[in-house]
């Protein structure tokens, strides 16, 4: 009701104002008509006294017409134009208002494609004998945090997945649970341990470093991260450690040493390469007896002649 | 415009003079006021036609931030993956 009542009282002030502007345009013809009338009045009647007067009297009242006309369009011409200003001012103000909308939700977007791109991630590839498996939990759970990797983005990446691979170190430590590689060593043949306990590794039991010097060809092979100075080394390092703390009691020092050259062949010394040959001159015996008994087997079975190659034995 | 009356008469000669210098005050008065309303009507010309040129200047950079503000609109409008 309120909007319609307004539109009304601006339907009315137009036409009020179209109104006096058409009354400012007659004013003029109406001044030239009362001119022409009075200069004949004057010319043709004999009182020109009050011709004058009347002339006097309509100048005045024209005059003072003319002023309020003028007056009542220039002052709705004004508030018109003001009218106009404060509806642009309005306008501004919500264009603005908008503007601040468009630049908020455009920051807030930004804001989320930062942190859509922050959150990927290009995890780095290791290989699988520095990811150290932790028992009751997920290999995601034994793996470094990432996370904490990125922060740090001044700091060189070596000194970085030190402290990474360190703190998951100490983690394992903590639970003091045996690794994998370990668990895998005790678990071997009674005949494996003793073909292991050599005598090179039985001739430095107390320097388990000078021992692994050797073995570190496969570690220049495989370019570890870690620089070799570091305090805390690596998880494969750490078997190594652990190998060498191993060594220390005589059991465990010779599953270390059979596990070792099943998985790390190149890795092996010359001390264990003759230890091989002289494990290849007890190994004939070992077979003779071992071929004796199949052919006991055999004969029992059957009577079937032997292949050529036992023979050889 | 002088009274009637004899013109020989010394006395009514004061009198038309009179009467015509009151013609001419009359006349004066009117032409100064009429004066007056032309220098207003001047002055609310100007008046009026620098608020009006504010007033389109205001309109224009009103105009100018509408067709930004529609073009990202249509280009957030066209990209809804942005939004995504």
């Amino acid at each position: 009701m309120s909007g319609a009542t307004v539109e009304e009282v601006q339907i009315q002030e137009a036409l009020l104002f179209s109104e006096t502007i058409k009354g400012l345009k007659t004013l003029r013809s109406q001044l030239y008509s009362a001119a022409e009338y009075f200069e004949l009045a004057y010319t043709q009647q004999d009182e020109k006294q009050a011709v004058t007067n009347n002339l006097k009297e309509y100048a005045v009242k024209a005059l003072v017409n003319t002023v309020d006309h003028l007056g009542s369009i220039s002052f709705k011409v004004s508030s018109l134009i003001d009218q106009r200003f404060s509806e642009a001012t309005d306008a501004d103000l919500r264009i603005s208002c908008i503007h601040q909308r468009t630049q908020a939700s455009q920051a807030c977007v930004d804001r989320e494609g930062i942190s859509q791109q922050s959150l990927v991630i290009t995890a780095p590839k290791y290989h699988k004998r520095y990811i150290l498996p932790a028992q009751g939990q997920s290999m995601p759970s034994a793996m470094p945090n990432f996370r904490e990797m990125n922060k740090v983005v001044v700091t060189g990446r070596a000194s970085q997945m030190h402290q990474v691979f360190s703190a998951a170190e100490t983690r394992a430590k903590e639970k003091k649970q045996p690794s994998l590689r370990k668990l895998q060593s005790i678990a071997r043949l009674p005949s494996q341990r003793a073909r292991s306990a050599s005598p090179a590794q039985r001739a430095h039991p107390m320097a388990p470093a000078k021992n692994a010097t050797p073995t570190n060809r496969a570690d220049k092979r495989s370019e570890s991260p870690v620089p070799s100075t570091a305090p805390a080394p690596l998880t494969r390092s750490a078997s190594l450690s652990k190998k060498a703390s191993l060594l220390k009691t005589s059991s465990v020092r010779a599953q270390a040493a059979v596990s070792q050259p099943k998985k790390l062949a190149p890795m092996r010394t010359q001390v264990d390469r003759s230890d091989d040959s002289k494990d290849g001159e007890r190994t004939p015996k070992k077979s003779k007896k071992f071929l004796k008994s199949i052919l006991s087997r055999r004969k029992s079975r059957k009577d079937e002649p032997l292949p050529s190659y036992f023979d050889d034995y | 415009m002088g009274r009637g009356g004899g013109m020989g008469n010394p006395v009514n000669v004061g009198i038309a003079v009179q009467a015509d210098w009151e013609n001419r005050e009359f006349i004066s008065n009117i032409s100064l006021n009429v004066r007056r309303l032309f220098d207003f009507l001047l002055r609310f010309e100007a008046t009026t036609k620098s608020k009006l040129a504010s007033l389109n200047e205001k309109l224009d950079i009103l105009e100018r931030k509408l067709e930004v503000l529609e073009v990202q609109v249509g280009s957030a409008t066209t990209n809804p993956s942005v939004f995504n």
